[in-house]
């Protein structure tokens, strides 16, 4: 009962964006075309098809965080960063504003690789990157 | 039966037919934009909702099968200013030179924007227009794709995946950046796109059009360096009266050959001519093949979106495809050498121009194999709607034209080329010349009217003197597709892309109408029947080219001008 | 008032269990069950409140039914589904158990959005924990049955059933036309039962307690309990339980929720981003479907947010319009133009470059949707804005135009 999201989990997993050859692959396994599986691909959030940041952060900008001003967050962390939506260019961050992550009763919230930070404030925010630049800058 | 009223009126329509279609057939017409008759449902414009008595909301028309006893109201003030309201949000983003200023805008003609606008007596826009950007997607050498005027209907890919079984298109994204595109956003030059432009004759927008190619013909022929040549397609004739008000079917051949002198084309020939010449070569071919059972069946190669289509998708047939170049080829190769040569021209100061029903053939004249020593054989390919806009932008209004006559060498035609036209065309010409050339004796009957016809499948078996052939006819790629499953099953099989075959064809006036296309076929079948000669190989012109230049077919001579002997499988050279 | 635990007192005593309700469920027959679930009222809780049990009778006599437990929360405002993913897995597991044995259905999906990897890891736990009662269950009980986790890809118009069986499908995940409805005609063409999880969740306890005990609770239309997602400008933000149609809108804001800490309520929306927003004047509404629907909006998912008077009417419109505008599928012309026209003219307003005609404009657009659009979302999308500008014009129009 294998179905098309796992196959694109799976790839997306192990290489972190969907490769043009294994999106190939997918479709000819699926029958469909190459074109339509783009198509159904693009409509997701989640699926990259270029490489990404190293950590994704993902800030949520809907109503019950935007009461409890994600703006102010977001807007510090994109300083911070000097990106807006994308990627930052050393390659450690990719920032993405996204719709409601469902923990709205302790937002603001983030996501850094999918883990939560929540109550947030724009210094608590810079004070949890930067503990991720220098997990990063010891990997490198 | 089911019997249904629609405002008021009692209708009598087969079970599962749509309320749209329903109330169609009484001369009701709901408006749409994503609906066409040819194409699965989509249920996206939302235009066409309708109330029915004793059910909440309002149902979409062209989803909802009619029932027995159902009352439907079309037209219902409410339901009219909904209606209004979506055209207008769909206006209110489109790209600002529109804003229904159609006096202005070259797609005025085709557009449904502009007719939905009449129908609804639009003419005050209230929602706030949006500016929009769009990118043009001018990859192809057959087609361009002008995003910022795509209103996602759906048409296009619905027609690419269902009518062709090519499926180069696909809505992507989501939400505002819905868009049409090609796979990785590449483009539809570098995906496996036929170029068959079936989905320029569904847009209702003109978002897709053809790769004009106007302005370079018409400096060629200003410079006075060039020789410029024209050749015709057969079908061109009995479709161009229809941009100019006339019926379909209508063969204007001879007007159209006025309107190219006055053009200055510097000579004007017929590409039915060297659909002849197809046909000795191709009918040579089949009979060789045959007796020294050689790979079968023999399959067409005379239209390019099926060749590109036979490459990507079919290319285990490689081996069956006949080695003859297409009509407009062949021509293209004897315009640079036997007739450069006998007017004593070079062939680089002589332009190759075609006139074709055809988008497809605007790439297949780049194909590697279609040009010797950075000689194209055919320059420029314009389709039946660019020459009817040249005629019109010089002020000439065709069908008031005096009668002209093509020009020799290359001046008699015989109705069997004239077939190329329409779907079947190509197997019937080449089997009244096979059989005369099997049993030297005469048909007994001409018309082979098995082939004949608008179906998307036709097979027949033919008595050549108590020897079977078997042969089978489609037009339509996924028609295609689904024959060819069955190849073996067959001597020799003609594939034309485009629905109907070249009536059809991308470059066409715009129409799908299965009206319109069966009057163009009576059209051509009509004066295939009037000509002198039907046969190609008693075309007199087509024997004094095979003396004086060729010998016969599939001689070395007609190998190199007028066969494919390299692989196919190689990227177009823009020029 | 105290918090009415129903389903959180079970999901708070026992974290896991020996599937007793199961065993009832299996030793009543699946036509007793389906007699209990009618008796008991439940309604779908993902936002429609449609009877459960009239939903699964269109494919009782069905065989081959597909049951899909839709997890795709994804309601700005809502968590409840994630709540009981991550803390009441098991009592999931055994409704959608329960459930499958009811539809005979053996092909059954848990659609999780991929942004819950705590609540999916927390089901896989539960999963793994159970696996000798699933043998079991699979061997006695419900021969050939699969269970299937999916995630999904992130996308908003998953929540919508058709939708998300496209998406399991491996098509572009929009809408289906409906009629046929997926429990006659869904995934793969088979008849398709779509319930929510919270939905799911209440099918052990309507066992164990019968259909009688849990129609006691709640009132006419709107039987049990139901969770609610308390978020926004309030105290104690968080999830609570109610008993339908006992406590009004304000006593949860007020009572459970410690009401505003930093000032004045200005408005609250009580079902998620896709409902009509309550001024304060509107508050002592009893909180279930029917009293919502009454008072012009609808209880939704649940999930309640609260203003205070910090909150600019004007800006949470924007949040709103510009939610919709992105997650529309884009398929359907008056949801996709008609949420960029609304976006585009409350920016314009924003930026002081509107005028007061855009504010008819705007409700234009959103009764063209309600009526015309495609699926759920775009016939909701509207709600929420248009009861803004209804009730708060001086925040658009002020200083505005």
């Amino acid at each position: 009962m294998e179905v098309l999201l796992d196959k694109l989990h799976k790839v997306q997993d192990e290489f972190g964006f969907l490769p043009e050859s294994e999106i190939v692959r997918i479709a000819n396994e699926q029958g469909i075309t190459k074109s339509e599986l783009f198509g159904i691909i693009t409509f997701y959030s989640r699926f990259y098809l270029q490489p990404v940041g190293k950590f994704v952060i993902r800030i949520c900008k809907s109503l019950s965080c935007g009461i409890n001003s994600a703006a102010d967050v977001r807007q510090k962390v994109e300083e911070h960063l000097e990106i807006r939506n994308g990627s930052s260019k050393d390659g450690l961050f990719r920032l993405e504003t996204v719709e409601c992550l469902g923990h709205c009763g302790e937002g603001p919230i983030m996501t850094i690789n999918d883990k939560i930070y929540d109550k947030l404030n724009p210094e608590k925010a810079i004070e949890i990157i930067t503990s991720y630049q220098h997990k990063g800058e010891e990997n490198a | 039966m089911i019997t249904l009223k629609i405002n008021d009126k009692s209708v009598k329509v087969t079970e599962g037919t749509s309320i749209f279609e329903a109330a169609e057939s009484i001369g009701c017409k709901i408006p749409a934009l994503c609906y066409h008759r040819d194409l699965s449902v989509y249920g996206g414009c939302r235009l066409c909702i309708v109330e029915i008595k004793g059910r909440a909301g309002f149902p979409i028309s062209c989803a909802t099968p009619v029932e027995e006893g159902m009352e439907v109201l079309t037209h219902t003030p409410e339901i009219c200013e909904l209606r209004k309201n979506i055209f207008d949000l769909i206006i209110a983003y489109y790209p600002f030179e529109c804003q229904l200023k159609c006096d202005s805008c070259a797609t005025n003609k085709i557009c449904e924007l502009r007719q939905l606008a009449e129908e609804m007596e639009i003419n005050e826009l209230k929602f706030v227009p949006i500016a929009r950007q769009g990118e043009m997607d001018d990859s192809s050498l057959a087609l361009k794709f002008d995003s910022s005027r795509c209103i996602n209907c759906g048409r296009c890919v619905r027609v690419c995946r269902e009518v062709q079984h090519v499926g180069i298109l696909t809505p992507s994204r989501r939400g505002p950046a819905t868009q049409v595109s090609t796979f990785m956003d590449k483009g539809m030059g570098n995906v496996d796109c036929t170029g068959c432009g079936q989905c320029l004759l569904v847009c209702p927008v003109g978002a897709i059009q053809e790769n004009f190619e106007i302005n370079q013909v018409l400096a060629a022929i200003a410079d006075p360096k060039k020789h410029v040549v024209v050749q015709v397609a057969p079908s061109v004739r009995f479709t161009i009266g229809e941009e100019f008000g006339e019926k379909a079917g209508v063969n204007l051949e001879k007007q159209m050959v006025t309107a190219l002198r006055k053009l200055n084309f510097d000579q004007i020939f017929d590409t039915v001519f060297s659909a002849d010449l197809t046909i000795m070569e191709e009918s040579a071919e089949f009979i060789k093949r045959f007796t020294e059972g050689a790979k079968l069946p023999l399959i067409s190669s005379c239209c390019p979106g099926w060749i590109r289509f036979a490459e990507d998708h079919l290319p285990e047939l490689k081996d069956n495809l006949s080695t003859c170049k297409s009509p407009q080829q062949m021509f293209g190769a004897l315009l640079k050498s036997y007739y450069a040569e006998k007017k004593g021209l070079e062939p680089k100061d002589i332009v190759s121009v075609s006139v074709m029903p055809c988008t497809a053939k605007k790439a297949e004249c780049m194909r590697p194999e279609m040009i010797e020593n950075g000689i194209y054989d055919v320059d420029y390919v314009l389709t039946t709607r660019e020459l009817a806009s040249m005629i019109q932008s010089r002020g000439m209004h065709l069908p008031e034209l005096p009668e002209g006559k093509y020009d020799a060498p290359f001046g008699i035609t015989t109705g069997a080329g004239l077939l190329f036209g329409v779907s079947g065309g190509v197997m019937e010409a080449a089997l009244r010349t096979a059989y005369e050339l099997i049993t030297k004796e005469e048909l007994p009957k001409i018309e082979f009217d098995d082939v004949r016809g608008l179906k998307g499948i036709k097979s027949a078996e033919i008595d050549i003197k108590g020897t079977k052939i078997k042969v089978a006819v489609a037009n339509g790629l996924e028609n295609s597709w689904q024959l060819l499953k069955h190849a073996d099953d067959y001597h020799f099989i003609e594939i034309m892309a485009c629905t109907g075959g070249c009536i059809g064809g991308g470059g066409q006036p715009i129409s799908r109408d299965p009206d319109v296309l069966q009057k163009r076929k009576n059209g051509l079948y009509k004066d295939d029947k009037n000509m002198k000669l039907r046969k190609s190989h008693k075309n007199p012109a087509i024997q004094q080219l095979y003396k004086e230049f060729l010998g016969h077919p599939l001689s070395e001579k007609s190998h190199h001008y007028l066969h494919i002997n390299a692989d196919l499988q190689s990227p177009f050279i823009p020029k | 008032m105290p918090e009415h635990k129903y389903l959180k007192k079970f999901i708070e005593a026992s974290p896991s269990g020996d599937f007793a309700n199961l065993r009832k469920a299996v030793e009543y027959g699946r036509d007793k069950c389906l007699n209990e679930l009618e008796i008991s009222g439940l309604v779908g809780r993902g936002g429609a409140g449609f009877s459960t049990a009239a939903k699964w009778k269109f494919a009782w006599n069905s065989p081959d039914v597909v049951l899909i437990c839709n997890g795709d929360e994804g309601e700005p405002g809502s968590f409840k589904d994630r709540y009981i993913l991550e803390n009441g897995a098991f009592l999931l597991l055994e409704g959608l158990l329960i459930s499958a044995f009811m539809l005979n259905s053996s092909e059954v999906y848990l659609y999780i959005r991929d942004e819950y990897k705590d609540a999916l890891e927390a089901f896989h736990k539960c999963l793994d924990d159970n696996l000798d009662l699933i043998v079991w269950y699979c061997e006695q009980v419900n021969p050939g049955f699969e269970l299937k986790v999916v995630c999904g890809g992130g996308a908003y118009v998953c929540g919508d059933e058709t939708s998300l069986i496209n998406s399991l499908e491996g098509k572009r995940p929009h809408s289906r036309i409906k009629p046929p409805y997926p429990a006659e005609k869904g995934l793969r063409g088979l008849p398709t039962i779509v319930n929510n999880v919270e939905t799911l969740s209440n099918l052990p306890l309507i066992i164990r307690d019968g259909g009688e005990k849990f129609s006691s609770m709640g009132v006419e239309g709107s039987r049990g309990s139901k969770l609610i997602c308390l978020s926004g400008n309030v105290e104690k933000p968080g999830l609570y339980e109610i008993e339908m149609g006992k406590i009004t809108l304000e006593e949860i804001i007020y009572t459970l929720g410690g009401g505003c800490p930093n000032g004045k309520l200005k408005f609250v929306i009580p079902g998620g981003t896709s409902t009509a927003v309550l001024a304060p004047d509107g508050l002592k509404i009893a909180v279930d479907y029917g009293s919502l629907r009454k008072a012009g909006t609808s209880l939704g998912t649940g999930a309640v947010i609260v203003a205070d008077e910090s909150v600019d009417a004007l800006d949470a419109a924007c949040n709103a319009a510009d939610f919709f505008m992105s997650e529309t599928c884009g398929i359907c012309f008056p949801c996709k133009e008609g949420n960029r026209q609304i976006d585009h003219l409350l920016n314009l307003i924003r930026q002081g470059k509107g005028q007061e005609s855009y504010l008819k404009l705007i409700q234009d657009v959103a009764l063209t949707a309600s009526c015309a659009a495609r699926c759920g979302l775009g016939q909701s999308c509207g709600n929420m804005v248009t009861s803004l500008i209804d009730k708060f014009r001086t925040d658009f129009v002020g200083a505005k135009l």
